[in-house]
């Protein structure tokens, strides 16, 4: 279990969350760079991450993680 | 863990010292008067984010931020709380040993649809709703991710492929039926709600003309629900003739609606 303190957010917040960490949405709903809106922002697993599937952020270098069960899997074995 | 300390423009720093472990909510709904609530049961600090000044909003910003950079804390969707903890805790004995001993088998792709499919077996078993964690894992993997938590769920890995695998010196026997099951879908059809009569029946044929073709000595039809069992027992009543197969129930549970059966071919 993880021992950091636990920030919960819900759908509406998404946006106020991702402002803080100086990210955006951009018209397809992929979470982007606030300041290069073409940059795409990436799971650990290397993949595009829409703002509906954005369930976790962790970690100093930000990990972006989606919401379905590999990737929560996942980050409950260490594996992200 | 976070210092609530830095929340001093929100809460009281008398309120501070008892919550330090408390997980923090921000609440975006709330038209609450009040910034904060402390949620003492669930062991929550509830921030009603639009009613602290846009100042402080500014500041809840910069600490979130910070938290995630120095790794003090981590930001989870509400929805998603309930699963993680429950993925934290899942740590299920003989699903640990169905995993060891496919680990060094399966692709790596097949391996995690195994895992999700044996978590998603474990939350069934516990009479969770699974509809969300099944659509994960075929948005995920596939009609093969699919299939394989069906045979997951009806216990083919340790009941039928662990010991073909085990009775199997060049495991030529096991890879084949293994790839008839999980590319071709042949040695089990499972029938459910959404197919008609006429997708039941041409799956099945289909499932025993295939499987003479490649030497199946048995495909196995799994339903549930009155209405799926009703049309595989027509199905066979009418087709057993014809298409030249007996049948055996494995398993039948008339008060739950669930029957298995076995169509030797």
């Amino acid at each position: 279990m993880d021992t950091k303190t636990r920030i919960i957010f819900d759908e509406i917040g998404k946006d106020f969350i991702l402002d803080a960490l100086g990210k955006s949405v951009d018209v397809d709903g992929f979470i982007v760079e606030k300041d290069d809106m073409s940059i795409k922002i990436q799971t650990p697993e290397g993949r595009e991450i829409t703002k509906n599937q954005l369930a976790v952020i962790t970690k100093g270098s930000q990990k972006f993680i989606a919401g379905d069960l590999t990737s929560l899997m996942k980050l409950s074995k260490g594996e992200l | 863990m976070i210092d609530l300390k830095k929340f001093k423009g929100i809460i009281p720093q008398d309120e501070v010292m008892s919550i330090q472990d408390y997980s923090i909510k921000l609440d975006f709904l709330s038209t609450h008067k009040k910034s904060y609530i402390i949620d003492r049961p669930n062991k929550r600090l509830v921030i009603h984010v639009n009613s602290i000044p846009k100042k402080e909003q500014k500041n809840l910003k910069t600490i979130i931020s910070s938290c995630i950079n120095n790794n003090t804390a981590i930001l989870i969707a509400e929805d998603k709380v309930s699963l993680l903890d429950k993925l934290y805790q899942y740590n299920d004995a003989k699903d640990k040993q169905i995993l060891a001993f496919f680990q060094p088998i399966f692709s790596r792709v097949d391996w995690e649809a195994l895992r999700d499919s044996l978590y998603l077996r474990n939350a069934f078993k516990n009479r969770e709703d699974i509809h969300s964690l099944k659509e994960d894992i075929r948005a995920r993997y596939g009609e093969r991710g699919n299939t394989i938590s069906n045979l997951c769920t009806a216990g083919y890995f340790e009941e039928v492929f662990i010991p073909l695998f085990n009775s199997s010196p060049l495991q030529t026997e096991f890879w084949q039926y293994y790839n008839l099951s999980l590319e071709m879908g042949l040695t089990a059809l499972f029938v459910h709600a959404q197919m008609t009569i006429e997708t039941i029946n041409s799956e099945i044929k289909r499932r025993i003309e295939l499987g003479k073709k490649y030497g199946l000595k048995f495909i196995h039809i799994h339903g549930i629900g009155e209405k799926n069992i009703k049309n595989i027992k027509k199905f066979i009543q009418q087709e057993k003739g014809k298409l030249n197969f007996t049948e055996k129930n494995i398993f039948t549970n008339e008060s739950s609606n669930i029957l298995i059966v076995e169509l030797i071919l």
